[in-house]
């Protein structure tokens, strides 16, 4: 039951996400096929629009390293998290924590 | 007690209690059951704030809220400062995903009905925060001072007017004139740093008060079944469960903010008219498609009118939801779960067809 519970908020979250990137390609989609718009403007918008970017090889690899990094990080945490919880649900089951009975 | 023994922990907790703190947080239970996956979206929406927080004051510190300097010191950002486009993008981000999942965390409470007795002002506190959330939106969304961010402005102030006696009056006090200029950036730029993060704080103690005094609600098709449900404690079981789905969301939060980050558009200038297709943030779109579908006027009143007045309807009745909603196990109660399906369905069928 629970794992369906995970399953659940996991898929919920998958389906925002994909409405936000769905809606967010669908409105560039519709800015760029917009009868009627001059292209030359519409390059001359583009050009003057500032794009964020890596500014040069060694932030682009630097930030990729980082992002490696970061995920298996966040994946040994929750190793260690889930044993830390499979240990307090030990404690919880035996009582350890409880007042003692008079 | 000898003071050769004392450590820093006892020595803090004398002046400090924190051992009851960790007493009450241990003692603290929150149930188990299907339906227990709703409890993590409210702090999810905790950490979207305290990531909003830090990447503001990173952005602060090069971020010049003037006519002349708004626009110039986001690109210098985006440009110049290393790694400032992370950090920009990360605070964009961050702001979508806690709108979004302040929007996940008041339907999730409104379908199992959490705002039952005694959880009635949680709720309504809950609903101000929302509220202030979008208006972090809001009042965030003009700062880079580009072309969108103006014209979208315009458009969003403007939508009071049509408030009869005192429409006039409101959209002047949020431009700070009859028009969008220089006085509304500094005015929503001290609105966005200053007045509502004080009102968040305020409004969130006292809605974390509420939670804790009343403890975890437990849904009410749960509470119907014979059996006990079950518990566990909120220190340090849950907690380390809720630590799980905050490194996940931040992970993803900064990975999606690393790939997607947003660009900054032309300086806005006041004198050029606004770009054809002028759309709001994705959570304003619903709200800005209810407005295009009410025709210029119905009878003789202008439509606009009665579209804001039925938004405000809307609220004020989403507002009051737990006292409207005092019968939630008749049939009454099943009508309103009904309706909160139904909203969500109008609210993401209106998205869809806006951004068509």
């Amino acid at each position: 039951m629970r794992k369906k519970n995970y399953l659940i908020l996991l898929l919920l979250f998958v389906v925002i996400l994909l409405f936000l990137f769905a809606g967010l390609s669908l409105a560039q989609q519709v800015e760029q096929t917009n009868p009627g718009q001059n292209t030359q403007i519409q390059q001359q918008k583009d050009s003057e629009k500032i794009f964020a970017s890596f500014k040069n090889i060694k932030e682009e690899t630097g930030t990729y390293v980082f992002l490696a990094w970061m995920w298996l990080s966040i994946a040994v945490l929750i190793w260690i998290l889930r044993l830390k919880i499979k240990e307090a649900e030990r404690l919880y089951h035996l009582k350890f924590f409880s007042p003692p009975k008079k | 007690m000898d003071r050769r023994k004392m450590s820093i922990r006892v020595w803090f907790d004398e002046r400090l209690g924190l051992s009851n703190i960790v007493r009450f947080l241990t003692e603290k239970s929150v149930p188990q059951h299907k339906y227990s996956f709703w409890y993590y979206t409210g702090s999810a929406i905790l950490l979207f704030f305290i990531i909003q927080v830090v990447t503001g004051f990173m952005l602060i510190c090069y971020y010049k809220p003037t006519l002349d300097g708004a626009n110039e010191s986001v690109a210098r950002i985006i440009t110049e400062v290393p790694l400032g486009w992370v950090i920009r993008s990360v605070h964009s981000w961050s702001a979508t995903f806690m709108i979004a999942f302040a929007f996940i965390h008041l339907f999730g409470i409104w379908i199992v009905k959490s705002y039952q007795r005694s959880r009635e002002l949680t709720w309504m506190t809950g609903f101000f925060l929302l509220i202030i959330s979008l208006l972090f939106g809001f009042t965030g969304y003009l700062l880079p001072w580009d072309e969108l961010s103006l014209s979208a402005t315009k458009v969003g102030t403007d939508i009071p007017r049509s408030i009869p006696v005192v429409g006039a009056w409101v959209t002047k006090l949020l431009r700070g004139g009859e028009d969008v200029t220089s006085d509304t950036i500094t005015r929503f730029f001290g609105i966005h740093v200053s007045i509502l993060p004080v009102l968040l704080f305020i409004l969130l103690a006292i809605h974390v008060y509420l939670i804790q005094r009343h403890g975890m609600s437990v849904p009410l098709s749960e509470e119907r079944k014979d059996k006990e449900v079950k518990t566990l404690p909120f220190w340090p079981n849950f907690v380390f469960r809720e630590m799980i789905v905050w490194l996940i969301l931040a992970g993803i939060l900064f990975s999606v903010a690393l790939f997607f980050p947003p660009s900054l558009d032309k300086k806005a200038d006041l004198m050029a008219p606004a770009p054809e297709g002028v759309k709001p943030e994705w959570y304003f779109l619903f709200l800005f498609q209810t407005l295009k579908i009410f025709p210029a006027k119905i009878l003789f009143i202008y439509g606009d009118t009665i579209a804001v007045f039925v938004i405000l309807l809307a609220g004020v009745l989403i507002f009051f939801l737990p006292l409207i909603d005092n019968k939630p196990g008749e049939k009454k109660g099943r009508a309103i779960t009904f309706l909160a399906y139904l909203t969500l369905l109008y609210a993401l069928l209106m998205t869809i067809w806006s951004l068509l």
